[in-house]
């Protein structure tokens, strides 16, 4: 029950938990078993939310209108996410959900490529002309969309990448 | 050189040994004399590049493996086998007879290397991370084509050890004793072969996902996303969640994202257009033509009297009618008569302009 609690403050705050999270293994392993999940629906669903547990990634989601601020920023949130995660998947082209990768790893390959398309998509998402700077904003973003998370414990380089990977690459896949 | 010596030679100068196994090429610019007139080192050009068997045998040990590895067949133990095979027959000497045994166990053991290095290298391909996907489709289509090559070659062998068995009595023991495992190291290829073409349709795959994701972020960059706005409005706008934790307890949206997503956004917008033709529908319909009732007029009295008098021309003999006011009404009555049974039409018009017809009686 406390776990329901948990995962309930958490989903109604909008964060996607996914399955490979550290920090959020404990609601995640726990939203796995099929009679927690459809505890925990039938309690959101009487104050009208509806939770979506899909390809290893839940988060709670509710009908209703929006103002045009909220879907201007709706709409901008998500185009950084997918030119951030197109940034990544060119550095690292077959990363996919689970894999780890490291930040500084990244900066080399970047620095090597040297492609110029790269580089204006780095532009798109910060302000900054520091490569170190604009690197780490972009990790900032994919963090923010739980894309990737920092490892918890040890090599702070590194990050995993999450369910929610997926849930992006739906949206994109929408569109064709 | 014994042997122990080579070991003590080794050890001596380890840190160079390391430096060239660590380095891109396995080579390094300077190598004590004493490493390349034991062979340990090779110069090739200005660089000294560390013994290829060396190479092979650490990376077996360690796991490594590279993509220039060329898995071999065993073609020519292959016929080696034959031939001592041959001369042992014909000679039925023991020299023979060891010395088949002697070659089965350097390909059984062959097959061990081979084996490890097969699971070495798709351990390697699945775990590449910045190799570009078509090169690493490539490379898993050439390691494919190796491995299948070494189905045909392995029946052969298997087929070889099955005949050379029956030679004697100690092949067959030494043949007893490796059964097992061999069998399993062939099986293993099949899995092998399994796994690669996997990989490859599922790196495809991920390729065609990679491909999208760019055309949409270049989409982005270009300012020529409008579609995508629409879509995302459309997901924001059917549904949402609090977003506190990225944007200080004000109301935001995420995609709510279902398994159908393609199918949930077509019925979505196809609704839209239907109710949209509706209403385009309904603006353009005419009002209903107002039906004036002829209440004043009885139509039956008029069939009675035509029916008793009969005429030439209806519309000339409606509008002569006192009942009648004008000719729109005569028209009217005129219309309603069309359908009876005593109307013969003709070809005439009348001043009026208006079709001839006659009542017969």
């Amino acid at each position: 029950m406390d776990y329901m609690k948990e995962a309930f403050e958490v989903l109604s705050k909008g964060i996607i938990i996914s399955t490979g999270s550290q920090k959020y293994h404990n609601i995640a392993n726990f939203l796995s078993v099929d009679e927690n999940f459809e505890a925990l629906k039938s309690v959101v669903d009487k104050i009208g939310y509806y939770l979506v547990g899909e390809s290893g990634y839940f988060y709670l989601s509710k009908k209703g209108l929006l103002s045009r601020e909220d879907v201007n920023y709706f709409v901008d949130r998500h185009k950084k996410t997918i030119v951030a995660i197109s940034v990544l998947k060119q550095i690292f082209p077959v990363l996919s959900v689970n894999s780890v990768i490291k930040q500084s790893k990244f900066i080399v390959e970047y620095d090597k490529r040297g492609d110029e398309l790269l580089r204006d998509k780095l532009l798109y998402l910060s302000s900054s002309e520091d490569i170190k700077t604009e690197v780490e904003e972009l990790f900032s973003i994919l963090q923010k969309s739980f894309v990737l998370e920092q490892n918890q414990r040890g090599d702070r380089d590194s990050y995993k990448v999450l369910s929610a990977l997926s849930y992006y690459l739906k949206i994109v896949d929408s569109a064709f | 050189m014994t042997h122990l010596q080579l070991i003590k030679l080794l050890s001596e100068y380890k840190d160079v040994i390391d430096l060239a196994y660590r380095s891109d090429e396995y080579s390094v610019d300077i190598v004590p004399q004493v490493l390349v007139d034991n062979m340990m080192f090779i110069k090739i050009g200005d660089k000294y590049k560390l013994n290829q068997n060396y190479i092979l045998w650490v990376n077996s040990i360690l796991d490594r493996v590279d993509y220039s590895i060329i898995l071999g067949d065993y073609e020519k133990e292959h016929k080696e086998l034959i031939k001592l095979k041959s001369r042992y027959i014909s000679t039925n000497r023991e020299h023979y007879k060891d010395e088949i045994i002697s070659v089965i166990e350097r390909i059984y053991m062959e097959f061990v290397y081979r084996d490890k290095s097969i699971a070495s290298l798709l351990k390697k391909i699945e775990n590449e991370s910045s190799l570009e996907i078509d090169l690493l489709i490539e490379k898993a289509n050439d390691i494919l084509e190796m491995i299948g090559d070494l189905v045909e070659a392995n029946l052969k062998l298997e087929s070889s050890f099955i005949e050379l068995q029956e030679l004697h009595q100690d092949i067959k023991l030494k043949m007893m004793s490796i059964n097992t495992q061999m069998y399993h190291l062939f099986q293993n290829i099949s899995v092998y072969i399994d796994t690669l073409n996997s990989f490859i349709i599922q790196t495809k795959d991920k390729r065609r996902e990679n491909q999208r994701l760019f055309k949409v972020a270049n989409d982005i960059l270009n300012e020529d996303d409008i579609y995508l706005d629409d879509k995302l409005m459309l997901y924001g706008s059917e549904a949402y969640y609090t977003l506190k934790y990225m944007r200080n307890s004000k109301v935001s949206t995420v995609i709510d994202v279902d398994s159908n997503i393609g199918s949930y956004l077509r019925d979505a917008l196809s609704q839209l257009s239907l109710e949209r033709v509706k209403k385009e529908r309904a603006d353009r319909v005419l009002p209903k033509l107002k039906v004036e009732p002829l209440d004043l007029i009885d139509i039956e009295e008029i069939i009675a009297s035509l029916n008793q008098n009969g005429c030439d021309d209806l519309f000339i003999y409606l509008y002569g009618l006192d009942c009648i006011a004008d000719k729109q009404e005569a028209f009217k009555v005129y219309l309603q008569l069309l359908t009876d049974e005593h109307i013969v039409y003709s070809e005439e018009f009348n001043q009026y302009n208006i079709k001839v017809i006659r009542w017969i009686i």
